[in-house]
């Protein structure tokens, strides 16, 4: 990583950036981070696109009400599209343009649609008041029918008019109270719902008509009715006057229709021709406006005339800014100059389709310092790997690695469709899962296990001797021992579990040991190469010693006690753990002896991890000690001109500028204390912390042991019709819940448990985090999914 | 395990009296351990250009892990304890 510093002519400069935002590898620094987002020189431009992405999201929203597809292709290259200021510049024309004719458009549609709704239910209420005045009524009608006639002929008495079909029983109810049941009411259902433009839905309507008496009681039922959204209407009493004006109103709606059609049809045709470049226009203003957005961190020289830039770029790719730099030129030059700096550069890992995933996995928990060890390359074989010792089973594994693979073969179509988020998961670690599958083939095979069932495919080192039916016997063991995993002649007998759970349990804590040894290496590596000496000897060493002297001696003595044929010798083979246990509470004296000088040995060990301890407590901030006073002894004889300097020069950096700032003594001691607690308890919690691969393991094999055993089993055996669908569903039923049960769900416990293995008991030997990713400027990715744009 | 030695250790007398057994088996982990290491140094080798570190990091480490998953089970065997049991076999076998 280099700070690089560009000088760019303001003429080239939106050209140039761009072209830089195309190969995309340069995280640019904010120069004006005290600056206001209103007040930087580029607001103006980026308000102009901003109000172009309003225009295409009313655009979008238009097109997806009327149900037109947009066109949207996920193999949109963006590099492919080059595109000059003078483009941009028509985009936000024809953009306005565009929303000007759809906006106008809109408004004629919906006026037009107020007015067929206004003439749609006009006909309603004269087609059914006509129905009503004509009725020789044989009911409740007839009563009011010479009352009617009567007094319709006289005067109009009455109130016709449409009302949501939600609120004309409240009009009934209200109008009867009010009037005390004085008069008639008569409500009918419309049988089309009326589209209403307003709120653009369409609402199930009644005609409803009020007959009663008095001008002043039809004016307040006028004002109740209006009051619950009713559209009155009116309506003569005389037949032929009706007939009139319902062919005019049929008239007027027939051209209103024709109108309205072909209106809703050129907004269409409109919508279409827009949705099929939407999404280019939207990603090519998008960028647009990124760039604008970069030019905002940079600084203008004295004479305005150039825009000056920083930013991080990996060291390798120097040249090829140069090279774009040097094709924008357009006679005028832009500079680059590489920076000095004591600022922490961002960590960049380079990684592709394979690697991504664990390098995100790592990153999750922290993301590296610059130039640490990076922890996302051992995580690639480890992480798969501690998962498969908790998961080995060859059939769950050989599943698992099927789904994976062909994840992993079809990714390219996969890739494109839409996903949810749990397949989205599933999909991004699919190389994860397909080492995750593959190893676990291979734990399976080591622990013989085949969905439960062991495979004979080495010769067994164990032979039955003769025996009856149901006579309790032993195995003999032969000369040699099972070539390849464990001997399937453990498999289904009485005490298998007994030695699985020694084997696991032991298997385990080597693993383990092992595991937090090589992470451990690692911050060797990092000491070594940030050249921190006193830290190799101060942390590094004598926490090594503590930890191997503890359980790097256990782990010798597991190997050492499973080498040793106790049962020739005749002696006895000791516990282990009672072993470590009383190395502690009483050195010095060895119960069982697994070896000559075993006392000794321990003594010499438990000192060993003893002394280690104060070295890890004291060295490092004694050091620090004795360098401080150094420095203080210095700046007493200095101690003027140093300030007089400092002050003078602190003032001119940049604020974000890191200087190397002393600590105190204290905090390096209060640290160091920490940090020495923590290792030392850390040792035995975290060795013991890799039992839950012992645990975990054994629990699965039981777990699909019994599966088999309530399942599929009890079909075996079984004949005749009964016999043949009890196998089919009992082995669906155990198909599936292996699937289900041992796959997934177990599956996924042992990948957090893999998962905690990685970031707690490994990465906290070594892992310092705290460095800041690596984003750099890039048109890529910047607009995945149109979905976002909404 | 520990609550169970008195009576493995029990059934194993009756299996020390016919049972001779040289320690050849004990060499097999560590002829394990040279071909992993000579497999190590042919991925070291072997190793794409391309991407040569993830490709020589990931063969090792599996190599390694594969060898140690071997060995620790085969160790774990060597000279067992335990010696199967079981009272549900039916003379054929």
């Amino acid at each position: 990583m280099t700070l690089i510093e560009l000088f760019i002519p303001i003429e080239i400069s939106r050209d140039t950036v761009y072209d830089l935002g195309n190969v995309g590898n340069i995280q640019f620094r904010d120069l004006n981070s005290k600056v206001n987002a209103f007040q930087r020189s580029f607001v103006k431009e980026i308000k102009r696109l901003d109000n172009v992405q309003r225009q295409y999201r009313f655009f979008k929203n238009e097109i997806e009400d009327r149900e037109i597809e947009i066109f949207e292709n996920p193999d949109f290259d963006v590099s492919q599209e080059e595109i000059s200021a003078s483009g941009i510049d028509e985009l936000v024309e024809e953009g306005q343009l565009l929303e000007d004719r759809l906006k106008q458009l809109l408004e004629s549609t919906d006026t037009l649609e107020i007015r067929k709704k206004d003439l749609l239910q006009l006909r309603h209420t004269l087609i059914e008041s006509n129905d009503i005045f004509q009725k020789k009524s044989p009911d409740a009608v007839a009563s009011a029918h010479d009352l009617i006639v009567d007094e319709a002929s006289l005067n109009k008495s009455f109130v016709t008019g449409v009302i949501p079909r939600t609120k004309s029983i409240i009009l009934e109810k209200i109008l009867w109270r009010v009037l005390r049941g004085n008069l008639f009411f008569e409500r009918r259902e419309i049988e089309e719902p009326i589209y209403d433009a307003k709120t653009k839905k369409t609402i199930a309507k009644d005609y409803f008509i009020v007959f009663s008496h008095g001008y002043q009681i039809i004016e307040r039922i006028k004002k109740i009715s209006e009051s619950l959204d009713a559209e009155l209407y009116d309506v003569d009493s005389d037949n032929d006057g009706r007939y009139a004006v319902l062919t005019e109103t049929n008239r007027n709606l027939a051209d209103l229709n024709t109108v309205l059609d072909s209106t809703v049809k050129t907004l269409e045709s409109e919508l279409t021709i827009i949705a099929d470049s939407l999404f280019k226009w939207y990603s090519l203003i998008q960028r647009e406006k990124s760039v604008y957005e970069i030019l905002n961190f940079f600084d203008y020289d004295v004479n305005r005339k150039t825009l000056i830039g920083e930013g991080w770029i990996p060291t390798a790719e120097i040249e090829g800014v140069k090279n774009i730099l040097l094709n924008n030129s357009q006679g005028l030059q832009s500079v680059l100059n590489v920076l000095e700096t004591t600022r922490t550069p961002p960590t960049y890992h380079k990684t592709n389709k394979f690697t991504d995933a664990f390098q995100n996995l790592c990153d999750a928990y922290g993301v590296a310092q610059y130039k640490e060890v990076n922890a996302g390359l051992p995580t690639i074989v480890t992480f798969p790997f501690m998962f498969a010792i908790m998961f080995g089973d060859l059939g769950h594994g050989f599943i698992l690695t099927c789904a994976a693979a062909s994840l992993v073969y079809f990714e390219k179509s996969i890739a494109r469709i839409k996903r949810d988020e749990i397949f989205d998961m599933a999909f991004s670690g699919r190389y994860i899962l397909l080492l995750m599958g593959i190893f676990s083939m291979v734990t399976g095979f080591m622990y013989n296990d085949l969905f439960s069932k062991s495979m004979t495919i080495f010769e067994s080192a164990w032979e039955w001797p003769e025996h009856e039916v149901g006579e309790t016997i032993f195995a003999v063991k032969k000369d040699f021992t099972y070539a390849i995993g464990l001997d399937p002649a453990w498999h289904g007998t009485e005490n298998a579990l007994l030695f699985t759970n020694s084997y696991k349990m032991k298997l385990s804590i080597l693993m383990g040991f092992i595991h937090m040894s090589y992470s451990y290496m690692f911050s060797l590596v990092n000491y070594v190469h940030f050249k921190s000496m006193i830290d190799i000897i101060g942390n590094f060493i004598p926490g090594l010693l503590f930890m191997q002297a503890i359980f790097g001696y256990l782990s010798i003595c597991i190997v050492y006690k499973w080498s040793i044929n106790w049962i020739e010798i005749g002696k006895p083979a000791p516990g282990l753990l009672n072993m470590l246990i009383s190395m502690f509470l009483s050195p010095g004296t060895v119960a069982d002896p697994l070896y000559p000088h075993q006392a000794q040995v321990q003594v010499f060990l438990l000192t060993i991890a003893l002394i280690c301890v104060p070295c890890l407590l004291l060295i490092k901030p004694m050091y620090y000690k004795r360098k401080l006073d150094k420095e203080a002894e210095y700046k007493q004889l200095h101690g003027s001109e140093e300030a007089a300097l400092e002050s003078a020069h602190g003032n001119g950096g940049d604020d974000d500028d890191e200087e190397g700032h002393g600590e105190e003594f204290g905090d390096i001691m209060i640290h160091q204390v920490i940090h020495t607690i923590e290792f030392c308890l850390n040792t035995v919690s975290h060795t013991a912390s890799y039992l839950r691969l012992w645990a975990l393991s054994l629990a699965h094999a039981q777990l699909s042991t019994v599966l088999w055993t309530m399942t599929i089993q009890g079909a075996f055996g079984a004949t005749g019709v009964v016999g043949v669908i009890s196998t089919v569903f009992l082995f669906g039923m155990w198909f599936v819940l292996t699937v289900i049960i041992l796959v997934i769900m177990e599956g996924t416990s042992a990948m957090l448990h893999s998962l905690r293995l990685h970031w707690v008991e490994s990465m906290s030997k070594f892992f310092v985090g705290g460095g800041k990713l690596y984003e750099p400027f890039n048109f890529k990715g910047l607009l995945t999914e149109f979905e976002s744009i909404a | 395990m520990r609550s169970n030695r008195s009576f493995d250790t029990l059934t194993n007398y009756t299996y020390i009296t016919n049972q001779q057994y040289t320690s050849m088996s004990l060499w097999v982990p560590f002829i394990g351990l040279l071909i992993a290491i000579a497999l190590s140094f042919g991925i070291w080798f072997a190793a794409p250009k391309q991407d040569q570190t993830v490709w020589r990091s990931t063969g090792i480490l599996t190599v390694a892990m594969i060898f140690l998953m071997w060995a620790i089970t085969y160790l774990a065997q060597l000279n067992p304890l335990v010696v199967p049991r079981r009272s549900d076999l039916r003379p054929e076998f």
